[in-house]
């Protein structure tokens, strides 16, 4: 497959996985792009794989993760350094800002937060997909874009 | 069914729920269920354009022709590793100029250390997704959820939550617990040991990016530690089990735990004079400290011993004490054990004569094993180190003068330390005799790979393949007690910590065969209750051990490891209802039995007759096993153990060493029983 239509096709998301993994933009950006070369090696070699976007995110979440091993630097959470308010509004609050605040609250997340909304509602995946691109439980899944959400939500509430 | 919290439907809206139908089947029927989803299905909406209004930067096209990416990389580890080459050949020399090609990045990598790469090209790294692993500690209920919030808040007015998983990391807004020591009695200076010691960097305390919401009462992070404070400890708070109503629950399931650190932990503060951290006593462990007299079983792997009495402390409560006994072998018919002990030589074991310890440790084992056992010693400071290559037993002049060499170096890198323990473990692992790494560490990982949750994915493999785990912790300042556990959990093997060589002889002597041969894997308890006669119950302990109850016969789930003479404990703190006849409780225990090499079940029941009729008529195990949890229950502040005076533990715990005819622990236990007290008041 052509370079351009593999990054059409697989770059933003595989961008995301990995980027929510190792939290670095540069970093995260060499890496998607060793993914999508060996994502474009595999479709033109061997066509063994059943669920492709299923293998495209498990192979992008284990690139990052093997990225993140090999580098003795600590990595650095700052999602989980955030304090966050944990009462939750009821009502529909993201409903009733424009879209392009929200946008911009989105933008100002850490990373990680950022990553993962991303991943849901911008990429559509379901609580597994992002399991498994995380390699995590669906649990643990479930708490990354739960901790996001409020992180979002509070950032929404915090200035008028 | 109740309405579930919003966070619950969000869940559910989003599909991140394990259990959805009941759910979706409950909102389906409530009104105000299906209004709140649908104010969500607004909110989800809104974040979803403008998720799709957030620019994203493009995967820049590679430059170079694919062929030539993988051919240049592989030129440039062969000039990394020609340069380690000319390093290691002649370590005392410092290098010449570095090869002309060598970048930068190159000659950083090669300066880190020889001990990752060498030890990479043995083993392969573990690739490949992490799998759930704490999905079973995940599954707590929303009440003992309210518990471990509120004692938070309590402690220290942060703002806390049983979020995700960490540990290792020491920055002040984690939610494990820290607990600085006060200065610490007669510190006795470490002997002048070898190369000048690294203290691990202080921690470096970050603001938090975010501002509190200002509706709310700011929660106040805690002061940052500074650099003189002394080390700081971690703890992770596991929770309070709630008391459960029988009308909604009748069983209860968890994972087999014999480690019993905890108590050792505890006992060594109180002797210096300091109430432990509530957030590091697990009430099992200290439980499961003490030995009884249950007999082993005649046949079969287990016996059960089920005891019920009215409460010592609570004359509402009944107990009912669980007892599981392993069976014996004889230490002759124990298999041989290769064993590969990675130890911690970094700067920090130099405190307190921590690495001194080890090494006492260590001299009293190889008395003990026999000539056909062998064993291995990597050590690691900056990075891993052989220093000893897998040496029959019998000749015990070679391991005890490698031992004798031990020196504290550098800082903390676990995971090489791991990755090349692991590298001799597998290089001589034997199928026919008992493989384990032993990690002797005070905890701290501050160089290399300091994820947890990496390592534990090495261990979790490392275990699948048949080479286990064991973690023996020193050190007070600076230990990190939640990732010991997690990583000897993880590697199918025991968690002891060792404050005294008094301890570390009865762990060699006694527990030896225990923690060397396993006996039964992935053992799992279930207890059903006959609503009946039984109103409410709850499980003292095993709080990091919860199981969900429908995963009782999943025989994947990860559970406890159980070794030959094990002996565990677990107590249910009870509700009766008055006068109703019939069976009170069922105990079922699973378990892969590795003799069979087949999943076993077995079960016990006890009759509301069997039930005693005065707290002074339970048997001495069982009152020395009350007394030991309700001396747990207080430490760790929970709010049941509110009306119960030291003095009343302390006439207990008098009373069972009396009954059990003074063993030492007993009688130890009454000593820190006293001291609690002294310092509670």
């Amino acid at each position: 497959m052509e370079w351009e239509s593999l990054a059409r096709r697989y770059g933003d998301r595989v961008l995301l996985v990995v980027r929510s993994i190792v939290r670095d933009d540069a970093a995260a950006l060499d890496v998607s792009q060793e993914v999508l070369l060996k994502i474009g090696r595999s479709l033109n070699g061997q066509a063994g794989v059943k669920n492709y976007d299923a293998w495209v995110l498990t192979v992008a979440g284990n690139a990052a993760r093997d990225a993140l091993r090999s580098r003795t630097r600590r990595r650095e959470v700052a999602m989980e350094q955030d304090v966050v308010d944990e009462r939750r509004p009821e009502g529909a609050l993201l409903a009733q800002e424009s879209r392009d605040r929200v946008a911009r609250a989105l933008e100002t997340l850490p990373a990680g937060a950022r990553d993962v909304l991303l991943l849901k509602f911008r990429e559509g995946l379901s609580g597994p997909e992002i399991a498994q691109a995380l390699g995590v439980s669906l649990a643990a899944a479930w708490q990354q874009l739960s901790r996001a959400m409020k992180l979002l939500r509070s950032k929404l509430t915090e200035t008028p | 069914m109740n309405c579930p919290t919003t966070e619950t439907l969000e869940r559910l809206a989003l599909g991140f729920h394990e259990d959805p139908a009941p759910l979706r089947a409950h909102a389906a029927a409530c009104a105000a269920c299906a209004a709140r989803l649908k104010l969500l299905g607004a909110d989800h909406a809104a974040l979803e354009a403008a998720a799709k209004a957030v620019r994203l930067p493009r995967v820049p096209r590679p430059r170079a022709r694919t062929p030539w990416r993988p051919l240049g990389l592989a030129a440039a580890g062969l000039l990394v590793a020609t340069f380690l080459v000319m390093i290691l050949s002649r370590p005392s020399a410092p290098p010449a100029a570095p090869p002309v090609a060598s970048s930068a990045a190159d000659a950083q990598v090669a300066s880190k250390g020889d001990g990752l790469r060498d030890a990479m090209s043995r083993i392969n790294a573990p690739n490949g997704i992490l799998t759930g692993v704490d999905g079973r500690r995940e599954v707590l209920n929303d009440e003992s959820k309210l518990f471990r919030r509120k004692r938070n808040e309590n402690a220290s007015g942060e703002a806390l939550d049983n979020y995700g998983e960490s540990v290792g990391r020491r920055d002040p807004f984690d939610k494990t617990a820290v607990t600085r020591p006060g200065p610490e009695p007669a510190p006795a200076p470490p002997p002048p040991l070898g190369p000048p010691q690294v203290l691990p960097p202080p921690p470096r305390p970050e603001p938090p990016k975010l501002a509190p919401e200002p509706r709310s009462e700011p929660p106040k992070p805690p002061e940052p530690p500074r650099p003189e404070d002394p080390p700081v400890m971690i703890f992770k708070d596991a929770g309070i089990n709630p008391t459960v109503d029988t009308a909604k629950e009748t069983t209860s399931t968890f994972g087999l735990d014999v480690d019993t650190a905890s108590y050792t932990l505890i006992r060594n503060s109180l002797n210096r004079g300091q109430l432990p951290n509530p957030r590091g006593v697990r009430v099992e462990e200290c439980v499961n400290y003490f030995r009884y007299l249950d007999p082993a079983p005649e046949t079969g792997t287990f016996a059960i011993r089920l005891e019920a009495a009215p409460s010592p402390f609570d004359p509402e409560r009944h107990l009912l004490r669980i007892g599981i006994k392993a069976k014996e072998i004889k230490e002759s018919e124990r298999k041989d054990v290769v064993l590969t002990f990675v130890i911690d030589v970094s700067g920090s074991m130099g405190q307190e004569n921590r690495l001194e310890l080890v090494k006492q440790s260590l001299r009293e084992l190889i008395d003990r094993l026999r000539p056909s056992d062998r064993i291995g010693i990597v050590v690691y400071g900056s990075s891993a180190r052989d220093v000893l290559a897998s040496t029959p037993v019998a000749q015990k002049e070679r391991i005890v003068s490698a031992i004798d060499a031990l020196r504290t170096e550098g800082s903390t890198n676990v995971e090489d330390g791991l990755r090349r323990g692991y590298g001799y473990a597998t290089r001589d692992f034997d199928g026919k005799k008992t493989n384990r790494v032993v990690l002797c560490s005070d905890g701290v990982a501050n160089n290399g790979v300091t994820d947890p949750e990496s390592l534990l994915k090495q261990v979790k493999d490392k275990a699948a393949e048949g080479i286990f785990l064991s973690t023996l912790g020193f050190g007070m300042g600076n230990y990190n007690d939640h990732l010991m556990e997690r990583l000897a959990d993880g590697g199918n093997g025991n968690y002891a910590y060792i404050d005294d060589l008094k301890e570390a002889r009865k762990i060699f002597s006694e527990k030896l065969a225990g923690m060397m041969e396993v006996v039964a894997q992935d053992a799992k308890l279930q207890v059903e209750f006959d609503p009946a006669t039984v109103a409410t119950f709850r499980l003292l302990g095993y709080e990091n051990r919860h199981v969900a109850n429908r995963d009782f016969r999943n025989d994947k789930v990860d559970a406890g490891e159980v070794g030959v003479g094990h002996h565990v404990t677990a107590l249910y703190e009870l509700g009766l209802k008055p006068d109703a006849p019939g069976r009170l409780a069922t105990v079922r225990i699973r378990y892969k039995d590795l003799a069979l090499n087949e999943v076993v079940e077995a079960q016990e029941s006890l009759g509301r007759a069997q039930v005693k009729a005065l707290a002074a008529d339970g048997s001495a195990s069982w009152r020395m096993a009350a007394t030991a949890a309700m001396f747990a229950e207080i430490l760790r502040e929970s709010p049941r153990a509110k009306e119960v005076s030291w003095d009343r533990v302390q006439a207990e715990a008098e009373r069972a060493a009396r009954d059990l005819d003074r063993p030492e622990d007993a009688v130890e236990f009454v000593e820190l029983v006293k001291k609690a007290a002294a310092l509670k008041r």
